[in-house]
């Protein structure tokens, strides 16, 4: 009795499925994000009106896009100017784009702006990106006031290839309700399952760091995925801030325990000459590379292990005995880049699985 | 509970016409009888679905249909026109469900969900959709009879529903919202994130369709029967623009009648 009834219900689906008919052209017309290379933000706002936040000293009139729309839509620009390109246009102004639908009948005009702002002197670590498409967290620090902004980058997005991860709080780097003042960041060192070691790479580091995040690299080369620094108009002198650091208890290297070593966490930041925008120092040569000029680094053997915060002041040291050119400064040619990571030397995936490294209140003093 | 109060009544109704059948059995029949007019009691179950004809291309696939437990019950008279008894008209009550249970994937379907904080969020839906139909109706059928034999009886006619209670809800699984329209901002909904909606307070009162049905004389009070029902108009009100496309139910109704 059972099988029949069952044999009727596949029966009536099987005669409703057959009358499925040919897919019709999508009708949706819209810009669901914006990124790029010098993008830190690309605020796609209801009104139809997309803000683009870059660093001052990123050149607008060729400003790298890449527009994220709906499925099978097209976008154009209006008015096509000299500078534009493949996915690089001239933002020197505003523009007008037009978004059209798959079915080529609904079309949305969007009004596209470009906002040059500076990177902010404080980090509190208080916001996070909302969107539902990234299941892991994305801090953003915003001075509008002072016309601040910056969104700050981890290796995240390389960690949700392991598949590791079910939650937010499974990845190495997330926000956390106990800060010192407010929320701060937490940096976890994550096994990173069978994957990881199928790729030689055993552990991820919790990092967060200011620049960006090469995910074509991260499997292969992961120490050039992360790449450092953001045009800086001002010479830094101090980077001052909280921390609360915890070692894990087995120490590996290359996915072997070593006995009788501790892991370390890294904070450190680097002032160094960019010999364009997109010029970037990662993983390999962040604070080696003899482009840099001024370091602040926090020593080994300072690191205190506690649960309750602790303060530290690094200073600013010149290194490679290069000088400061004050036109270049203010044209955008120095980059800045922080770093914090759970493990000093995770980059080579050597460092102790659970180590964990709170951050918070980070300040950065600079020359007036 | 609404429902229940029907049922309850309907079954009294029902037990009073049995008695004072009972009661006056063979009088009373024999009278009627002399008087070409025959009454039924039929109890059935019912299969079928709500459905758009043809699918409308919104929909790229169906991925799950189960029909709901779709009782009814409905009691009937018929009167003959002519003393060799082949041709009549029934007219009856009945008492209805017709609820079906299906998922399906969507491709820039018309949907108003309920978000967070109460509020409705409406635009263009591309993704999974539940949707639960749970309709109860009070229906007077009314057909031409045609006996062809002392064994088969065959019906053809009209029906006009009421609605007593009414669901039609469901949530949306795995896609986006377009909101407000197609060139809308863009809201995902993944993994275990799902949003709901409910259409039920849209649903039409007055319902009407064509029906068609057989009947078997298995002993001599009981029959077996089949009745398909073609609902005729949109199941929705017709200033209700969220789905694009109309809703017909479409039910084959199966079961036991018993003639005095």
């Amino acid at each position: 009795m059972r099988q029949n009834y069952l044999s009727v219900c596949l029966l009536l689906l099987l005669v409703l499925s057959s009358c499925i008919r040919e897919e019709s052209a999508n009708v949706e017309a819209a810009i669901d994000a914006c990124t790029g290379s010098n993008i830190q933000l690309g605020e796609v706002k209801s009104d139809h009106s997309v803000i683009l936040y870059v660093q001052k000293g990123t050149n607008l009139a060729k400003l790298n896009v890449h527009f994220q729309l709906a499925e099978g839509a097209t976008i154009q620009p209006q008015q096509k100017l000299a500078q534009d390109s493949v996915n690089t246009y001239d933002f020197s102004h505003s523009r007008v784009f037009n978004v059209m639908a798959e079915d080529g009948k609904h079309v949305a005009q969007y009004t596209v702006s470009a906002i040059q702002t500076e990177l902010p002197s404080e980090f509190h670590f208080e916001t996070l990106v909302s969107s539902l498409s990234i299941p892991y967290d994305e801090f953003y620090e915003f001075n509008p006031a002072r016309n601040e902004f910056m969104k700050w980058c981890s290796g995240n997005q390389g960690f949700k290839l392991t598949a590791m991860a079910k939650s937010r709080t499974d990845y190495p780097t997330m926000q956390d309700d106990k800060g010192l003042s407010g929320k701060c960041v937490k940096l976890v060192t994550r096994d990173t399952g069978s994957f990881g070691k199928m790729v030689n790479m055993y552990l991820a580091a919790g990092n967060l760091f200011t620049g960006s995040f090469d995910l074509t690299n991260a499997l292969t080369n992961a120490v050039k995925a992360t790449k450092f620094g953001f045009p800086f108009l001002r010479i830094p002198l101090r980077l001052r801030g909280y921390y609360k650091y915890r070692a894990g208890d087995i120490f590996t290297q290359k996915g072997k325990e070593v006995a009788g070593l501790r892991d370390k966490c890294d904070i450190y930041a680097m002032f160094y000459h960019a010999d364009s925008n997109e010029d970037m120092l990662d993983g390999t040569n962040a604070t080696t590379s003899p482009k840099i000029i001024l370091l602040a680094r926090m020593k080994p053997q300072d690191i205190v292990e506690s649960d309750n915060w602790t303060v530290f002041d690094l200073p600013f040291e010149a290194v490679n005995n290069t000088t400061i050119d004050k036109s270049e400064l203010a044209a955008g040619h120095y980059k800045l880049g922080i770093v914090f990571s759970s493990s000093v030397d995770g980059g080579n995936f050597n460092g102790a699985v659970g180590s964990t490294l709170y951050i918070d209140e980070v300040q950065l003093v600079c020359k007036e | 509970m609404k429902k229940h109060r029907y049922i309850l009544f309907f079954a009294i109704f029902a037990w009073c016409i049995t008695v004072t059948a009972q009661e006056d059995a063979n009088q009373g029949i024999r009278w009627s009888s002399s008087h070409g007019l025959e009454y039924e009691m039929k109890a059935g179950l019912g299969i079928g679905g709500t459905s758009p004809l043809p699918l409308p291309r919104e929909i790229r696939s169906i991925d799950n249909y189960s029909p709901g437990l779709n009782f009814s019950i409905e009691g009937n008279a018929l009167k003959w026109f002519d003393s060799s008894k082949h041709w009549g008209i029934k007219v009856g009550l009945r008492l209805e469900n017709k609820s079906m249970n299906t998922r399906a994937k969507v491709k820039n379907y018309g949907m108003e969900i309920f978000n967070d904080n109460g509020g409705q969020l409406s635009g263009l839906w591309t993704g999974g959709v539940k949707t639960k139909v749970h309709n109860s109706y009070v229906s007077l059928p009314v057909s031409f009879a045609y006996r062809q034999n002392r064994r088969w009886d065959f019906s053809l006619g009209v029906y006009f529903s009421y609605l007593l209670s009414g669901d039609f809800s469901g949530d949306v699984y795995e896609g986006h919202l377009r909101t407000p329209d197609e060139t809308g901002s863009r809201v995902d909904f993944q993994g275990s994130n799902r949003a709901t909606y409910d259409f039920s307070s849209d649903l039409r009162r007055f319902q009407w369709g064509w029906q068609a049905g057989a009947e078997w004389k298995a002993f001599r009070h009981l029959n077996v029967f089949g009745d398909l029902t073609w609902g005729m108009n949109n199941i929705f009100k017709g200033d209700f623009k969220t789905v694009t496309f109309n809703l017909y139910p479409i039910y084959l109704n199966c079961g036991f009648a018993y003639t005095f």
